[in-house]
Formats: C-alpha cells, structure tokens, sequence
C-alpha cells in the first residue's frame, strides 16, 4: 500500500513548447518510483488522473492549446494529443464504476449464482465514463469516452469555468465560474440522446450566493442525501450546501481571500488555502466553552465570522506569502497536502501543524494535487506500452443517433481461483468413489469365469485326493487281501 | 502433525484403496513440506508410481491416479519435475472409455494447466509442446462430456489465440452442430449454453481471416469479432422481420423505419449465416411459430456472449445500436400493434403468438440487463429509451369507467409472466442503481403495482370456487336431500379455501424486495401513495415473521433499515418507533437515534480532557457523590452480591482498599484476571474513554461518564485523603442501599462502584 501524490504546475510563459512543465507522481511514504509526465501544464483543476497502474492515464487540458494531452501509465510524454473546440480551464473525470452502489447481494444463495457477481481483474484497456471540461468561454464540454461522443455542448457560464466536480454517486456534475456561480447539473441531462433539438438542458440548481469567483469547489462523498457541496470564494466566504435540497447550510466568513479548500473525508475538518500563503483549519466540531460538549459548527443557515487566528493554533504559515492553490489529504486524513504559487509543494502534519516533507518544485503555480492510493502486485510490473488508444473525442455534437455510439470496451478476465477447496474436492472423490464401491448385498459383480475356474480346480484336487486315497486303500486292502489269500492256500497246502 | 511419512504413502500406492485416497490427498494438501522434504530417489519413486497408476489399465487404477495428480500438481517441485510426464499421460486418457475416467482427467489437465500458467519455462517447457495434440483430442472427445472439456477449450481458445488457429474450423463445425440442433433449449443446460456461446464468440478471436484484402488501412485485433457482431445483428433482424407476417408491423411506420436503419452496413452475400431460416407452416401446427422466439433466444445468447465477454484486447461495441436493436424487440407487441387480419378470428393462433412475442421480448430484456452490469453508465445516455420500452412489457387491461378507457395491470397476466416479470424487476434494479433522477414515474408506479399482486398468496380457486357455490346455490335442494358423494374430495376446498393459498416463490420475494429497496433509497420523490403501498408490505412481512418466527429474514431487516435511513420528505417520522421495535439491538438504528460525532484526532483529544478537569474539577466533586447514591438505590440485591465478591477479590488481589483510583489500563486488567462479574465493568470503561464523543447533551446520565473521566485524571494530583473519603462515603451508601429497589443501570453502577475501592 501506497499513496501517491499527482501534481503538476500550469507552466511558466516563457517555456512555450512545455519542456519544463512536468506533471510529478511521488510516494509519500517511501523513495521508489517517481512518475514522471512531460509536457504537462494546465490550468488549476484542468488535469485528471485515473489511477497509478497500468492501464490508467493523466488526462490533462493543455493550458494556451485547445488540446488534451492523454498520458498512459509508464509513458513520460504525452500518448495522445486529442485537438477540441476550444481551450479547457479546468476538466473532470466521471467513472464507470458503482463501487459507491450499496450491494444488495446478500440474499439468496441461488440468487449469487445467478447474478454476474463474478469478479473480474481490471481489464487492461479501461476508460472512465464521461470527459467534462469547461471551457475558456464558458461552456461545458461532455464527452463519453469510450466512444468519444461529444454528447453535449452547454452555454453555463458568463465567464470562463474554474472548477468541476462529480458527486460520489455520478449523479450530479457541479461547475463553478469566475461568473461567481455555482452551477448544479444532472448528468443524465447532459448525457441523453436526443434528436429533439429544441430540448434545452437546464441546470438541477443555480447557487449564486457568492460575490467573487468561485476558486474551488468540493463535494463529499456521503450518500445521496447527506451530501454536502462546499464552495470557496474570493469574497472571502466558505458555504456549505446541501446535494439534496441545495439549501445553503451555513456559510464560514474568514479574513483573507481564499484560493483553495480540502475537506476531511469524515467531514471534521475544513482546510482553506489562502492568498496570503497561510493554510486555515476550520474545525467542524468544537467543544462548547461553557458546556466542555463537542458541538457541530454551523447548520441551518449560520454565517459563522472567524476571528483571526493569532496565535496561529489553526494555521500552517508554510507557504506565506505566496498564494495556497491547491489542497488535499491523504487517507488517513493526517496529512496535507498543499501547493502554491510559487511552485512549493510540500506534505505537513494536520496535528503538529509541522511540514514533513517537500516535495519536488515546480516552478510554476501548482495547478492540481490529487492524493491517490496504490496497491501494488507483481503483475503491476509488466507494462504494456502498446495500450489501445482511447477513440478521439468528437469535436462535432452527437446528431442523438444511437447508431453513432461505438464503443471500446474491455471486459476484464475472471478472477483466477484463490486457494484450492480441499474440502470440495474430497467430497467429490468419495461421490466418485461410490461408482466402484457394490453398496448392495447382492453381488453382482464378483462372480468371475477365473474364480469358477478356481472352484473346480479345488473341486478336482479335493476329487484327485480322494481317489487317491480311495486307490490307496483299495491296493492296502488288495495287499492284505493277497496275504490273507496266500495265507489260506498255504493253509489249504498244509 | 497428522502427516503420513513418504514409506506408507508409497506403500498404500502399490495397493491403491478408496480407504485411504482421502488421506493422501490431504497430506499432498496440506503438508507441502512432506513433498519438499523429499530426495531424488523418494520423489522419482513417488513419481513413477503415480505414472503407474495413470497408466494402469484397471479403471479404478487410473482413477486413483488422476485424483492423486490433480492435488500434486499445485506442488510447485512435482510440478517442475514431473509436470510434462503426467501431462503427456493425462492426455492420453483422454480417449479413455469410461466417463468418469474422462471427466476426471479434464478436471486435472485444467488443474495442470492452470497452475502452469504464468510461469514463463514451465509454460514453454511443459504446456506448449502438447498444446496442439491436447486441442485435438478435446475437440474430437468434445461431444461425450461437453460440460467438462468445453471450458478447458474455452481457456485455451481465449489464452492461447495463435495455437487454436488450425483447429478453429473443427471447432466451429461442432458447435455449430450444437447450436444448430433444434433442441437447444431444451437438452442443454443453460450453463451449457452459456459455455457453447462463449466458445463460439471466441472462435473469432482470431483476425487473420478472409479479408485482409483491403491492406492499406491496418487491420485491428477485433475487426473479425465486430464483423461478426453486425452479422449477428443482421441475422437477428431478419428473423424479426417473420413477425411482420403476423402481425402488422408496417402499421407502425416509425417502428418499421428504426428496424429498416439498423442494419445497412453488411452486405447480406458477404457472410454465412449461421442458422438456416425457419420453416413454420401454419397448416401442420401453430406451434411452429415458437421457433422464432426460440431462435431469437439464441441469436441474442450468441449476440451477449460477443458483447460482455472477458477478451485480450479492447473491442469495438456498437454498443447504441445493440440497445435499439433490443428496444425495437420489446417494442413488437400485439398489446400495441394489431395481429394480421386474416388471423383475427382464430383465437388459438392470436395466443400463441401473444406467447411467443412475449418470449422475444424477454429474451431482449434480459440482455438489457446484462448490458447495464457490464457497461453501467455508458448505457445512460439511452436509459429513458430503455424505461419506455420496458413499460411496454407490463401487461395492461382497459376497464372501462364510465366513458373513459382507463388502463389497469392485468392481474392474471401479471401471474402468468410472473417470471418474465421478475427479470423485468432485476432489469429495473440495475437501471436505478446507474440513474435515480427519473423524469417519469409512471414505470415505477406500475412496477410496483405489479410487485404487490406478484407478492399476494396465490390460490388458482377463486374462479372454482365462485363456479361451485354458484352451481351449489342452484342445486340446493337436491342437494339437502342427499349427500352428494362426488363432492367429498372437493369439500376441503370449499370449506378450508385459504389451506389452498400458497405463497410466492422465495425467489419472486427476495427480488421484488431488492427493488423496494433500491426504490426506497434512491427514488425520493416516490409518491406517498405508493411508498405507502410499499412500506405496508414490508411491515406487515416482518411482523408476521417476527411474531409468528421469531426472526426477520435478512432482506427485510436490510429493508426496514433503508426505510429509516431515506426517509421521504413528505413523510414524518412515523417509522421509526415501528421500525426500533421491530428490530431491537440493531446497530443502524442505534447509531441513528444515538448520534455521536466522529472522533478527532488524538492530540486535540487531550487537550478536551485538560480543559475539562480545570473547569469541572472542584464543583462537581458533591455533585458526584450524590449522583452515586442514585445509582446505588437502584442495584439490584443480586447484583450486589456480585459486586461484594468482586470486593472481596479484589481485596485479596490488592491487599489495599486504600488503592481507590486506578487508571482505566489497571481497572482492564482486573477485569481481564477476574471472572464473568467484571465484564460490566469493561463497558463503563468503554464508556468513559469514548467520553468526547459521546457527549451530546446535559441529561443526567451523560454526567456520570463525564465525571468518571475526571477521576481519572485526578489520581495524579489531588491528594489521597480526599478520595479515600468519598470512597468511604461510597461504601457506607452501598451497604445502607444494599436492600435497595428495581434496578435499571447496572452497568453504570458497577462501574463507578468500582472505580472507587
């Protein structure tokens, strides 16, 4: 087990061809195997990875190209150059996956035999679902990737988008903009086919509390209904909405204008990367001074104010004074992850508040971090360099003909067996066993033509003694008779 | 160790025995060691016995040695020494006469095979040289045990793609022969299909076939396999278009114009199809009609095992126009477009083909199904697509309400399709899971109309039953004078119906709640009628079972905890105090009607802990003491006396009672060294630990974890004298209280009691 921190920088204006801007994907825990991908400059939030094995890929939007470089896992430079209509600012990946689906299969034994439960090995060819990107205008890009539809092009925003997001369970796409709107989308909505051409895609929700631009966005990963969609801004406010009812839950006021924000996954905690280079914990639960009760902090529509921390109890400074852009923890939730401006990249301790490592520099402003975890096996090590491209993404909307939709697909081979059921299989050798066993009290087997033959064998010895001995008394008698005989006549004689 | 040594296992091998083939075969199981441990003299020996056995010509001889190889192989050192041999001489057996004989020596050539695998010389070494006289020999034995060789043939087709080429041809030939054979649904199992199919699919793995004329763009890996998928299609298309003489297809022109578009990509002479077309004459029997559903069926098998199967390489899917392929299937319906005149007025001809119309549809949703699991969201961008055709699968009737036509479920068609039904529900499930932001609910609704007739008891006597009584009423008199003997089997029925009533299948109950479920947790703009409809079912069910079994089945609790869990926004708690009732001691709803906040992180912890003490320290003090009075009035005689011999051990433990405050560590190992009496005490200290988290409010019993937790604290500090007393205080309440009244915390008690010695 491991986690890797992805990072990559948007790149410095003078170096145009890319030479310098490379995306890093380090280990935190131990020194092996730095990943490396070249190239890769993108605007914050504009790069996505889909994991650390073979078989996964960085997907990143060129920053000043209408393009998006696809990098494959052990490649350094970019596998594929996909050209699109316009310049992305930032992308998200929608996965094809429903780990996040409650299981319901634990019912029937029958029922498991019928179902497809079998596990299968991640294919080597595996692409997520849908593409989103927003572009530089505004517009929302969705493109299915394993058949690289444009399935819809959406006018959401006045200004260029900053940040998109999924909800853990693929229901919801969430924008926001330099518009200072947070846009709700259905991603049904955005993916149907539809010949009908008056239809007009409208949002599930339009949050437009904020001021400024909206810097970033988070979404937890509860289930549907506790799902919480946290927005940070540069007015300088944290708000935390509802997925559910889209109710604004309460809103954290801060001094200082804020660029990033990470959430603890069990939601304790909230971390803001600010301008002034400092990185801000919020906590959501907090003794109650006078009742020493652990309180939840806000709900039901609070604006909390957040005094200034002085003596720095709640702040790192790291980074002061260039501004935080990006944030994220890692699995435990004790660790992270922040990069600015300038290029720094460094892992602190939450509790201690103490930096533990720096990471490689960029030289550029970071424009993405994401934590991911790795499990590495032995077959992780063959590498296949020839992966299958994914199919090119359309730069044409889908005309809504299902006949258009080919997609490239790979099912994964089944899990191989794990240990050999011993018990199973001795049960089938006594059930084989029973067809040479004669359980019946009739034997209808054992009668041979060589065990008859044995029988009379026997018979005729036993035949043969007895003739023999019936022979050999008979010359006993015939001896003693000849003696009595010549005994008589003697006596006759005399 | 219950290892036999390697002298009487070669022993028993010079006599092999049923006895003690088990044990064998344990000891090579489990006892790897044995086989390691062994010399060269001991393995060749061991080896060559068990060659002998394989070669023997005594049936059970073999028998015994396959058995005997197939544990052995997993043995890495046997593997590599003697692999090759007991491979050659396994094959061999292939040809050997008896069935079992050959079923056993597929199962331990899989074995070999498998546990070869992967391993870079053992493959070369061993699998690859008798690959090719291993293929033939299975192909040619393929039709006497199919259910054993076809998935050693299956593997190899799909692992090793370049040496099943020669034999690809003999292959098809065979399955064709299966395929082809009229009787396929009914003489093989579906497993056996299944299989059948998958091994066809995975005849065109292979890509150097006939048309690598075109050699300037470069050949795919899977432009065979997508050849053929659209062939399939085709095929399937035109088996489609029979229906258009039965009924009329042309009526619909928009249905007419969908099915024309699919298919304009292959050329009809190109390719060999793989069925020849069916006869159906309905002069010799209207029967024949079923063919086209059943070679529907088929065509779609084949058509899935192309679509969802595990393959090398990525493959091309003309995954959009699959499903219209299938939503056009369900979409033939005689509920919506009229059969042929010319057949309107025979009724026996209009059912069957109503059945077999039924039967193709199934056959397509089912597939549906399949495709949902395999390619989850890319299916959802043609789900509403999918929801509407499926609508047209329940059977609807028109009760006529006054000038209206309205539309009701069809009760007694409902129980008819019960099972086509059911995989109409399974369908459903799997589409929910990928979407729950559903533009209609009117499916839904229908769905769960049909779930509730689908769940009620079925008795086929309602209709017998209003004839009897009906013929009863007109015979009364007669029937008063003299005891009507026929009617005496019939008597249980008439008077004890409701012994009739049989209930649905477990199968119907445990699907039909899975789709509540997933109903209930993600469709939250359900209408209240029927949430209502649903959560009265599965109240009633589980009170019934609670009462009359005294035990839930686990989908119901699985239910009854979603229930509580995604409340409806129109609805009020009215659940929940049904729900805690019903299920006592459950962990969800504990945690729900309990809630705690996540514990923090360690450091911020103590810090808690620090304010706490300064804050609470001194005034709480009093407050405690009165507080262990409370408790103690409550003990129960009993208990007290457990807790006087727990003193009274602890006493011989410590030598002191003047120890008083012992930290949590100490007070966990008492417990751990004294017996069952203590285990109370275990849980206050639990308690008291998770203090931070567990408060929540300022009830009364909040207050005493939270004053435990000081006292803890304090050991350090505050000054013996000033414990000693309150435990003295404690003491003289415990034994003035000792004849105390009813009970109600004893945990609680025991603990603070404790902590104070």
């Amino acid at each position: 087990m491991e986690e890797i921190v992805f990072y990559n920088g948007e790149g410095t204006a003078e170096d145009k061809s890319g030479a310098l801007a490379i995306g890093y994907g380090i280990p935190i825990h131990s020194q092996t195997n730095v990943l490396a991908y070249r190239q890769c400059a993108s605007y914050p939030n504009g790069a996505a990875i889909t994991g650390t094995k073979p078989g996964d890929r960085v997907f990143a939007a060129a920053k000043g190209k209408a393009l998006i470089n696809v990098y494959t896992y052990g490649k350094e430079s970019p596998d594929q150059k996909i050209p699109i209509p316009e310049q992305l600012t930032c992308l998200t990946l929608v996965p094809n996956k429903d780990e996040n689906i409650s299981n319901l299969n634990d019912y029937d034994q029958e029922d498991i035999e019928e179902s497809n439960d079998v596990y299968t090995k991640l294919p080597k060819f595996r692409i997520p679902y849908l593409l989103v990107g927003g572009g530089i205008s505004g517009k929302i890009y969705t493109w299915e990737l394993a058949s690289g539809l444009l399935l819809s092009v959406k006018e959401a925003h006045y200004q260029s988008l900053t940040v998109l997001k999924v909800t853990s369970d693929n229901s919801y796409l969430v924008s926001a903009g330099k518009d200072s709107r947070v846009l709700v989308w259905r991603i049904s909505d955005l993916v149907e086919f539809s010949k009908d051409e008056e239809r007009v895609i409208k949002p599930a929700h339009v949050i437009s509390d904020h001021s400024l631009e909206v810097t970033d966005i988070f979404i937890n990963n509860n289930t549907k209904q506790d799902s919480k969609l946290y927005t940070v801004s540069k007015d300088s406010t944290i708000r935390v909405y509802s997925l559910y009812s889209f109710e604004l839950l309460s809103t954290f006021v801060i001094t200082g204008i804020i660029e990033s924000i990470a959430v603890d996954s069990a939601d304790r905690a909230i971390f803001v990367g600010l301008q002034n280079g400092n990185i801000r914990q919020i906590d959501l639960y907090e003794p109650n001074k006078a009742t020493n009760i652990l309180e939840a902090k806000g709900g039901a529509g609070k604006i909390l104010t957040l005094p200034e921390d002085h003596e720095l109890k709640t702040t790192i400074t790291y980074h002061n004074p260039s501004p935080v852009k990006q944030l994220a923890l890692s699995l435990d939730g004790s660790l992270l992850v922040s990069g600015d401006a300038s290029g720094k990249v460094v892992i602190s301790d939450i509790v201690s508040k103490q930096v533990v490592k720096e990471l490689k520099d960029l030289g550029s402003p970071v424009a993405n971090i994401k934590i991911l975890t790795a499990y590495q096996t032995s077959e992780d090590s063959n590498i296949e360099k020839n992966n299958k491209a994914i199919p090119p993404l359309k730069r044409v909307i889908t005309t809504g003909e299902l006949k258009e939709q080919e997609v490239v697909f790979q099912k994964g081979f089944e899990q191989e067996q794990y240990l050999f059921d011993l018990e199973a299989h001795l049960n089938r050798v006594s059930e084989e066993a029973l067809y040479f066993e004669n359980l019946s009290s009739i034997n209808s087997e054992v009668i041979t033509s060589k065990k008859t033959l044995g029988d009379e064998s026997n018979k005729v010895k036993e035949l043969e003694q007895k003739v023999a001995k019936a022979t050999k008394a008979y010359t006993d008698l015939r001896v003693m008779y000849e003696d009595l005989y010549k005994e008589h006549t003697e006596l006759l004689g005399q | 160790m219950s290892e036999l040594s390697i002298s009487i296992i070669l022993d028993i091998l010079n006599q092999p025995n049923p006895n003690n083939l088990k044990i064998i075969l344990k000891t090579f199981h489990s006892s790897s060691n044995l086989l390691n441990r062994l010399n060269k003299s001991e393995l060749n020996h061991l080896i060559s016995k068990i060659n002998q056995l394989l070669t023997s010509s005594n049936e059970f001889n073999v028998w015994y040695g396959l058995h005997l190889v197939q544990i052995i192989s997993f043995n890495p050192i046997i593997l590599s020494n003697s692999g090759n041999l007991f491979l050659i001489n396994t094959i061999k057996l292939i040809n050997h006469k008896s069935q079992l004989i050959l079923k056993n020596t597929c199962l331990t050539i899989s074995n070999i095979i498998q546990n070869i695998r992967g391993k870079p010389s053992l493959t070369r070494e061993i699998l690859t040289p008798n690959l090719s006289n291993l293929i033939a020999l299975l192909i040619e034995n393929l039709n006497r045990d199919i259910e054993s060789i076809l998935p050693i043939l299956i593997d190899l087709q799909l692992k090793n793609i370049t040496t099943f080429k020669p034999f690809l041809n003999k292959l098809e030939l065979k399955l064709l022969n299966f395929l082809q054979n009229d009787q396929f649904d009914e003489i093989f199992t579906s497993n056996l299909q299944k299989l059948i199919c998958k091994s066809y699919a995975y005849l065109y793995l292979n890509n150097t076939g006939n048309n690598n004329r075109s050699t300037n763009i470069q050949s795919l890996p899977d432009d065979q396999w997508r050849l053929k998928i659209f062939h399939i299609i085709d095929e399937i298309k035109d088996v489609l278009m029979i229906y258009n003489n039965l009924i009329e297809l042309n009526q619909d022109s928009n249905l007419m114009d969908q099915l024309n578009s699919i298919n304009n990509i292959v050329d009809k002479n190109s390719y060999k199809k793989i069925f020849d077309s069916i006869k159906i004459d309905l002069n010799s029997s209207y029967l024949t009609i079923l063919q086209i559903s059943k070679r529907l069926g088929i065509l779609l098998k084949i058509l899935e095992n192309f679509i969802i199967s595990s393959t090398p390489f990525a493959l091309r899917i003309p995954l959009g126009l699959i499903i219209k392929l299938l939503t056009i299937i369900i979409s033939i319906s005689n509920r919506y477009i009229p059969i042929k005149r010319e057949f309107n007025s025979n009724s026996e001809l209009i059912k069957i083909i109503s059945i077999d119309l039924n039967k193709s549809q199934i056959h397509s949703i089912k597939l549906i199904k399949n495709l949902i699991i395999c390619y989850k969201f890319n299916i959802l961008s043609s789900i509403n697509l999918i929801w509407s055709s499926l609508e047209i699968f329940i059977p609807l009737k028109i009760v006529k309400n006054g000038d209206k036509n309205l539309f009701k479920i069809d009760q007694d068609a409902c129980l008819t399709l019960e099972i086509e039904l059911l995989t109409l529900l399974e369908t459903s499930c799997e589409m929910l899971k990928l979407n729950s932001n559903l533009k209609d609910y009117e499916v839904i609704n229908k769905l769960i109309d049909v779930s509730i007739i689908l769940l009620s008891k079925r008795s086929s006597l309602d209709e017998l039953i209003g004839k009897q009584q009906q013929s009863s009423g007109n015979n009364k008199q007669r029937k008063n004078k003299r005891k009507n003997k026929d009617s005496t089997p019939l008597s249980d029925i008439l008077s004890h119906s409701e012994l009739f009533e049989i209930n649905p299948s477990k199968r119907t109950i445990s699907t039909i709640l899975k789709f509540f479920t997933i109903i209930l947790s993600n469709l939250n703009k359900l209408s209240i009628d029927y949430r209502i409809k649903i959560i009265r079912y599965i109240i009633s069910t589980s009170l019934k079972q609670y009462l009359n079994n005294g035990i839930i089945s686990s989908n119901n609790i699985k239910f009854l905890e979603n229930l509580i869990i995604y409340p409806n926004d129109l609805e009020n708690y009215i659940n929940l105090s049904i729900v805690k009732n019903i299920l006592p001691n459950n962990e969800i709803l504990s945690l729900l009607t309990n809630p705690r906040f996540p514990i923090l992180d360690i450091k911020y912890r103590q810090k808690l802990n620090d304010t706490v003490n300064e804050e609470e320290d001194e005034e709480e003090e009093e407050k405690e003491v009165i507080e262990q009075e409370d408790n103690i009035q409550d003990l129960k005689p009993t208990l007290l006396d457990e807790i006087n011999k727990r003193q009274e051990l602890n006493v011989q433990e410590s030598n002191k009672i003047d120890i008083t405050f012992k930290s949590d560590e100490e007070l966990k190992q008492i417990n751990n060294s004294n017996n069952k009496s203590n285990i109370l005490i275990f849980d206050q200290d639990k308690t008291s630990i998770n203090i931070e988290e567990d408060k929540r409010s300022l009830d009364d019993e909040e207050i005493t974890p939270s004053k435990r937790l000081k006292i803890d604290d304090d050991s350090n500090e505050i000054p013996i004298t000033i414990k000693s007393s309150i435990t003295q205080e404690l003491k003289n309440n415990d034994q003035d209280e000792e004849d105390g009244s009813d009970f109600e915390i004893p945990d609680i008690d025991i603990g603070s009691d404790d902590d104070d010695e």
